[in-house]
């Protein structure tokens, strides 16, 4: 029986340019079980934010576009989906919660109304209906007063605020999947907590999925159930997230590890990555991280390595474990 | 993993080109030459500018040179574009006429840009009555139609090519300072200035080292558009005889033989010539301007 | 002669509020509050907390980038200013001491001249404090960017040609050019990513034992502060609400803030179980502080008297100050 959500295989996301086409995601496969979380880390320019809108079928356009793979969201390839029937799905059984709620939000529009959009464009409703219910959604994210709080604009809100809200639009609809794009990484951290653990708890209400972006693995040790770790557009590792904690076994996750201040005494030397991470339009020969890599051997420059299995659902992109 | 104390001093610097913001001059050009109007703009001006500077050097006759005998002739093989009332070649007082018309426009814009950047700058930084004063000046500059105070000015001050280079630019400097306030607003919150300010660096020092030069993109389109204001405007006041005078040829002032409808009607080079490279020459400033704007918003794709 | 390289009493900046058509002030915003602290030469003091407390403010007003409305700064000895008494440094002599007591903001992509190279950008203190001119100006403007870890050729390259953290680095050495004795980092790695925060983070370390600095060290990341700093600060709603050494402050956090604080930063592992204190609501805005103690709305253990009066900054033990009615 297929528990899963979604299936995304082999997606390739690409970038049009004068030079040529420019591989952001280059081919990422993955598949989120219904009422699981799947986080998924890495750094800038890793392709994570671009994995989530491809999903979407939303790429900045014109120069966006998916170059191949199949995106499988309870049996139908997305990819495959006409325009019309794709809006019908955004919003409505995938919805997205972004880092940056000020400019996710139309200035111009109470909250209230902008809610009441997405209740109008999926469900129908109207009026008073509409009104009531965007009241309702506002009370269930926890915000006090939520008939005021409905007129009021985003500017008018602090950010914690618009999170929230952002959520109760993204949830209006009772989505099968959540992507939330980094939606913590502007709060503050007792409103990191207040936010992580609304979402747990429409998780476990609505037994929504979600594909939750961060870059903050103390984030992931709270929400995620699995992890994929991305490097440059390809997951180097793919685990539980006890495994990803207790055996990391790609260099670049035991650098993330290691490099998290949490676990450091003061004094303490700080083990850090060196380098930077290089430009996707020049993308290392052989395996993308070699050049960062103090394990780097002769095979590492020449041969980029498959994700091999190297214990049960424990999937690692390296030479040194195959 | 190597240990941070001694590897981190020596992280391979590569600077990747990182995605910009900002453009350099070669992304400027690049979108300029992709730009096909931008380039006519470019190239027309560019004659233009050579045949002002080379005037002696292509025309054939002299610029005031009299002959009664060829009064009014039409185009022929020596006189390509005719001969006007007196028998001087029109060809020859147009390629003259574009010195005028040039100059009025860069004179007159250079005056503008220098005053409006100016106080454009000092009451963006300084805000409060600085700000206030200056903002209400322009105010007032800009209640008043243009064309009626050049005209009032030009009559009590008199006609000549230096009072409209002055005219010109006294009464453009309103819009520069507007849009030069704007962005010193924007800039003076931004960390760079507030680090210069923690080095010691006295305000007049910010605003010509940091602020003016950050500018300048906004600046150079409107100052490029402001000459040809300055062209249109000098061809305005010389035709209604308010401008250059008799016996420099301007293309304002060779339009004014239009005023008479027999020569409206039956002697055409004395009047497209110098109305077509009025038009011409606005065009171009025109559609390389707007080439610029485009090439200096960074947010406009390659 | 103090003992102290930075001595701050009873800080005060209120941003008046204008409504109406008349220039009088309708109220303020007290983004500080009566903020007083000393820090000791060689010593790394963190000030933590989280967005609108003032944190940033206080740098900036400490550095005079903006106006104090109130309270007493000193620099080795020097009085930076006293609102009280209307003292204020010279301007001349102010414009000295910036050569000891310079400032690394957030921003990458705002903190340097995008129109600049990076050679006049490090060199412009040198230049503006007549220390160096032209080829040798920009010869020591290698040799920091070389201390920062940059390669000493990017001189003549542009602000955009170069990562955050390669920013970063160049900000800081736009900051050692004048031989700084302090340092304020505001929020200094907040913006890069995590192995890069690592690299900067240990840049600035190095640089404090070659060149003797003394730093203070804003920032909202508690994690980052536990490591980095010798004492810390934590501040709410324009005030300091406990001050302790890095060690005790972690160990045994004594106000209901801190506890709360401490208690939300993220699990370290999936398996961990932490003791949440949760607050209710928000951080309430500083045009409009509670009465009495600024925290008592929020606080899971506030008592009556909390609502009346706003409790006094004492020092609990050696070092360890709380501002709370439970002590």
């Amino acid at each position: 029986m297929n528990t899963s959500l979604i299936e995304v295989q082999d997606l390739v996301s690409s970038f049009r340019s004068p030079a040529g086409p420019t591989r952001v995601v280059d081919g990422i496969s993955f598949t989120i079980p219904k009422g699981k979380v799947l986080g998924m880390v890495g750094e800038s320019g890793c392709g994570k934010s671009i994995t989530s809108l491809s999903i979407m079928r939303l790429l900045p356009q014109p120069n966006g576009f998916i170059e191949s793979g199949r995106i499988l969201f309870d049996g139908t390839d997305l990819l495959e989906l006409s325009l019309e029937r794709m809006e019908n799905i955004r919003g409505n059984e995938i919805a997205m919660v972004f880092q940056e709620p000020m400019t996710a939000l139309n200035p111009i529009f109470s909250v209230g109304e902008q809610i009441g959009e997405v209740l109008q464009t999926h469900r129908g409703m109207k009026g008073r209906d509409k009104k009531e219910k965007a009241v309702e959604l506002l009370r269930l994210v926890g915000i006090p007063r939520p008939d005021r709080i409905a007129e009021e604009y985003p500017h008018q809100l602090s950010g914690g605020m618009r999170q929230r809200v952002m959520i109760a639009m993204a949830l209006s609809c009772d989505p099968k999947l959540l992507i939330a794009d980094e939606p913590t990484t502007a709060l503050d951290v007792t409103i990191q907590i207040q936010i992580l653990d609304l979402i747990r708890d429409f998780k476990d209400k609505l037994g929504t999925s979600i594909l939750f972006i961060t870059h903050d693995l103390g984030v992931i040790a709270e929400m995620a159930d699995e992890v994929a770790v991305m490097y440059l557009g390809k997951i180097v590792e793919l685990a539980s997230v006890c495994d990803i904690f207790d055996h990391p076994s790609h260099p670049y996750t035991k650098g993330l590890m290691e490099s998290r201040l949490v676990k450091k005494r003061k004094g303490d030397s700080l083990i850090c990555i060196p380098g930077m991470v290089p430009s996707l339009t020049n993308k290392p020969k052989g395996c993308a991280f070699s050049p960062r890599c103090s394990d780097c051997m002769d095979i590492c420059r020449r041969e980029s390595p498959e994700l091999k299995e190297i214990s049960p659902a424990h999937f690692v992109r390296c030479w040194l474990s195959n | 993993m190597r240990d941070a104390d001694s590897s981190c001093d020596e992280c391979p610097t590569q600077s990747d080109p990182v995605q910009t913001e900002n453009s350099t001059l070669k992304t400027v050009l690049n979108k300029i030459r992709n730009n096909a109007l931008a380039i006519f703009g470019l190239c027309f001006l560019s004659a233009l500018i050579l045949a002002a500077v080379f005037a002696p050097w292509i025309t054939f006759f002299d610029r005031d040179h009299i002959d009664m005998a060829l009064i009014s002739q039409p185009p022929s093989l020596t006189h390509w574009l005719g001969t006007d009332e007196l028998g001087r070649d029109v060809y020859t007082r147009l390629i003259y006429g574009a010195r005028v018309s040039l100059s009025v426009g860069l004179v007159s814009t250079c005056i503008s840009v220098l005053i409006g950047v100016f106080l454009g700058a000092v009451g963006g930084y300084f805000g409060k009555a600085v700000d206030s004063i200056i903002m209400r000046t322009v105010d007032v500059f800009m209640c008043f139609p243009f064309y009626l105070i050049a005209v009032v000015m030009a009559a009590i001050i008199g006609p000549s090519i230096l009072n409209l280079m002055f005219i010109a630019g006294i009464l453009n400097w309103p819009k520069i300072s507007r849009i030069v306030r704007a962005e010193v607003l924007s800039l003076k919150h931004r960390e760079f200035i507030e680090a210069s300010r923690a080095l010691g660096l006295s305000s007049g020092k910010i605003i010509l080292k940091h602020i003016i030069p950050n500018t300048m993109a906004p600046v150079i389109v409107y100052a490029t558009l402001g000459i040809a204001q300055g062209i249109l405007m000098e061809a305005g006041m010389s035709y209604l005889g308010l401008g250059v005078k008799q016996p420099i040829p301007s293309w304002g002032n060779m339009l004014a033989a239009a005023q008479d409808f027999s020569v409206l009607v039956a002697q055409w080079w004395l009047w497209i010539p110098p109305g077509a490279m009025v038009f011409l020459s606005v065009l171009s400033i025109n559609f390389l301007g707007d080439g610029l704007r485009d090439a200096l918003d960074p947010k406009i794709a390659e | 002669m103090s003992e102290y390289l930075l001595e701050v009493k009873d800080l005060k900046m209120h941003f008046p509020i204008y409504s109406g058509i008349l220039p009088k002030a309708t109220g303020s915003v007290k983004a500080v509050d009566g903020v007083s602290f000393n820090i000791a030469k060689g010593e790394i003091f963190g000030l933590v907390g989280e967005s609108g407390c003032g944190k940033s403010t206080t740098g900036r007003t400490i550095l005079r980038l903006l106006k104090a409305t109130g309270g007493f700064v000193s620099f080795e000895g020097k009085t930076l200013f006293d609102v009280a008494s209307g003292q204020e440094m010279a301007h001349d002599q102010m414009r000295a001491l910036r050569r000891d007591m310079q400032i690394i903001f957030q921003d990458p992509g705002t903190c340097l001249d995008p129109r600049m190279t990076i050679g006049n950008i490090v060199s412009e203190g040198l230049k503006e404090h007549r220390i160096a001119r032209g080829k040798e100006a920009l010869a020591q403007a290698k040799d920091l960017l070389e201390l920062c870890g940059m390669n000493g050729e990017c001189v003549r390259r542009y602000p955009h040609e170069f990562s955050g953290g390669q920013r970063q680095r160049i900000a800081i050495a736009r900051a050692l050019a004048l031989h700084p004795k302090f340092l304020i980092g505001d929020e200094p790695i907040a913006a890069l990513d995590v192995s890069i925060q690592a690299q900067v983070l240990t840049l600035m370390r190095n640089l404090k034992e070659k060149l003797g600095l003394t730093y203070l060290f804003i920032s909202h990341d508690l994690g980052v502060v536990k490591y980095f700093c010798d004492r810390i600060a934590v501040m709410y709603l324009g005030t300091f609400i406990e001050q302790a050494s890095s060690e005790e402050l972690f160990a045994e956090p004594l106000h209901p803030y801190t506890r709360s604080l401490l208690s939300a930063i993220p699990k370290s592992h999936p398996k961990e179980i932490k003791e949440r204190v949760t607050l209710k609501g928000e951080m309430p805005s500083p045009s409009n502080p509670p009465e009495g103690c600024k925290f008592h709305p929020r606080c899971p253990s506030a008592m009556p008297i909390c609502k009346e009066m706003e409790p006094v900054y004492k020092e609990l033990s050696g070092g360890h100050f709380v501002r709370c009615h439970l002590y």
